[in-house]
């Protein structure tokens, strides 16, 4: 890791904890400094709670989930949850600009908008936006403006494009490892603990996840025992059994026992191997 | 039909009965209209004037004097272009005209005293094609760090005005002025010790029909005026026009006693006195030589405040 600032860019609460918490607990304890910027109120990812009431809860579990975990803050934009497809792409891109200039990171992780599959569209929303201004930071004809406050184009030297291991072209090899981000896989077995504490910080959506998994599977005609009686209990279980799996998964084929995998533009991302 | 004596019959109502008659009120009373004069000294030293134009000849057509007025009273301007100017005026190649425009601006901020120019670079004529927010927040970031008083811009309710980069600026400027006061709009910027700061002061100036309650008396500035439209010299009504039409004259065998004998006198008499002959009627309707009119709007007296001086007593 070449610096300590560490920026991530989530689409609701729950993105950057289920698929990067690890890594990142990690990186807070080699001493990185990481700030969250949330981009969406999370209104919506509740069950039996209205938006209003459910944006303060996501937005208080939201900042205890940081805290757990060691994010130094936790930033909401307060965008409307899935609702994102109706803010410009140049809006959402020249703030995530503002707030790489601002913090100055080493390191990004930004939701991966190359994932297939994942019907959660604000997260593609958000990895776009988020992928043009890790770039465009570094360029000083993007807001200008920002020189006449002290705010100067900054790049960003290491980027990780995260994604909970679902997509299933996740690990396809592509065309050109210099040109192409590459998948990377991060042991978390030391952290896995710690991901797991600060995700179950978000009750309101963890329990939103229980109860609409137990009406799907009533709807036909199924039960899971754990989800007889949907309690808070019950969903940090359901969390755990999510959490676990999705770490087994990333791991299958590394050799380690839990771990997280991204996409990885390093250091060397865009240099010819000759020239470095 | 005066659209103020329009809105207070009532016509556009379909029922006249539960029409708001303290509301409509308001709309019949004629604004008076008020004539700025020039100020001695520097009264509005430690302010900051923000003169906010789409293209690079607007500001010097329509508002040069009372920019030049109240840069010369201790304002400190910066100038505020939305536009490219791509689509205007001469150059071999359109990128040849962008540059062309882009210095003109330099040197049209440099003859007008704005001692700073933010180009935001859109794309001429379509503007109506930007997010409105996107524009709007680029606007508060500048308000907020130059901690700009007053604005000049287009009038956002100027009537008849078919050009989108005209009223969507304006429509811009207008919500940015009081939307960078408050704390909730971008945060991110007081995250990085950037302050909240509203505009109080608008000048607004427009092509067609507005609801007119200013005219600035720039009698003293209208040279210097005439100077920053010499400055345009790749688009706009101004510039070398005099010249060409000196030349376009002569070899019709014709001239015209106004422009003078020379280039330089064609091009500073033809901006004066065609060009900018409006700003002469304006000037003689209300007793002065040269003024420009505008729909301004300053900072309102509190009422509360004023029911607090007349009516509080001691405890």
């Amino acid at each position: 890791m070449l610096a300590t600032v560490v920026l991530v860019v989530t689409a609701a609460a729950a993105d950057y904890l289920h698929a990067a918490g690890g890594t990142l607990a990690a990186l807070i304890g080699q001493g990185a400094e990481v700030y969250v910027l949330r981009v969406t109120n999370d209104e919506k990812d509740s069950y039996g709670v209205g938006p209003e009431e459910t944006a303060r809860r996501v937005r208080q579990e939201s900042e205890e989930a940081g805290r757990i975990l060691g994010v130094k803050e936790v930033i909401g934009l307060g965008y409307r949850q899935w609702e994102l497809a109706d803010v410009s792409f140049t809006e959402l891109r020249d703030r995530i600009i503002f707030y790489i200039r601002h913090c100055r990171p080493g390191v990004m992780f930004i939701p991966n908008p190359y994932t297939e599959y994942d019907r959660v569209l604000d997260r593609y929303y958000t990895g776009a936006a988020a992928e043009d201004a890790w770039r465009a930071a570094a360029f000083a004809n993007y807001q200008p403006a920002h020189a006449a406050a002290g705010m100067q184009p900054h790049l960003t030297p290491e980027l990780y494009y995260y994604a909970p291991p679902v997509d299933p072209r996740r690990r396809e090899p592509e065309s050109s490892a210099t040109f192409v981000p590459q998948p990377k896989v991060v042991d978390i077995a030391a952290t896995f603990e710690r991901k797991l504490r600060a995700a179950r910080a978000l009750k309101t959506v963890n329990y939103s996840t229980a109860a609409r998994l137990r009406d799907r599977l009533e709807s036909t005609r199924r039960r899971l025992r754990l989800l007889d009686r949907v309690t808070d209990q019950a969903a940090a279980e359901l969390l755990e059994i999510n959490l676990r799996g999705l770490a087994k998964l990333a791991a299958e084929g590394s050799g380690l026992a839990l771990a997280e995998e991204f996409r990885y533009a390093g250091v060397e991302y865009q240099i010819p191997a000759k020239y470095r | 039909m005066n659209r103020r004596s329009f809105l207070g019959t009532g016509a556009w109502m379909t029922s006249a009965a539960a029409a708001p008659q303290v509301a409509l009120r308001e709309w019949q009373q004629p604004e008076p209209v008020t004539l700025e004069r020039e100020q001695t000294g520097q009264p509005h030293k430690g302010k900051v004037l923000a003169a906010i134009q789409p293209h690079c000849d607007d500001l010097p057509l329509f508002a040069g004097g009372t920019i030049l007025k109240l840069i010369r009273e201790g304002y400190t301007g910066i100038l505020i272009r939305t536009t490219n100017d791509e689509m205007a005026g001469s150059g071999r190649t359109m990128g040849e005209v962008v540059l062309n425009n882009e210095r003109d601006t330099f040197e049209v901020a440099r003859r007008l005293g704005l001692a700073k120019v933010f180009d935001l670079h859109y794309r001429n004529h379509e503007m109506d094609s930007i997010n409105p927010a996107e524009l709007r927040h680029r606007l508060i970031f500048i308000f907020r760090i130059m901690k700009v008083d007053t604005v000049i811009c287009y009038d956002p309710w100027g009537h008849y005005e078919e050009n989108p980069d005209h009223y969507v600026t304006a429509q811009a400027v207008e919500a940015a002025c009081w939307m960078a006061g408050g704390h909730w709009d971008l945060p991110e910027h007081l995250a990085a010790g950037i302050q909240p700061h509203a505009v109080r002061e608008k000048y607004y100036f427009a092509r067609g029909p507005q609801l007119v309650n200013r005219v600035v008396d720039i009698s003293s500035v209208i040279d210097q005026k005439v100077e920053a439209n010499l400055a345009n010299v790749t688009q706009g009504p101004a510039g070398e026009s005099g010249a060409r039409l000196r030349a376009r004259l002569a070899r019709e065998g014709k001239r015209l006693p106004v422009l003078g004998d020379d280039d330089a006198s064609a091009n500073r008499n033809y901006i004066k006195h065609l060009v900018l002959a409006e700003d002469a009627e304006w000037g003689r309707k209300h007793g002065v030589n040269y003024a420009e009119p505008f729909h301004y709007i300053g900072s309102r007296a509190s009422r509360l405040e004023e029911y607090i001086r007349q009516n509080a007593v001691a405890l």
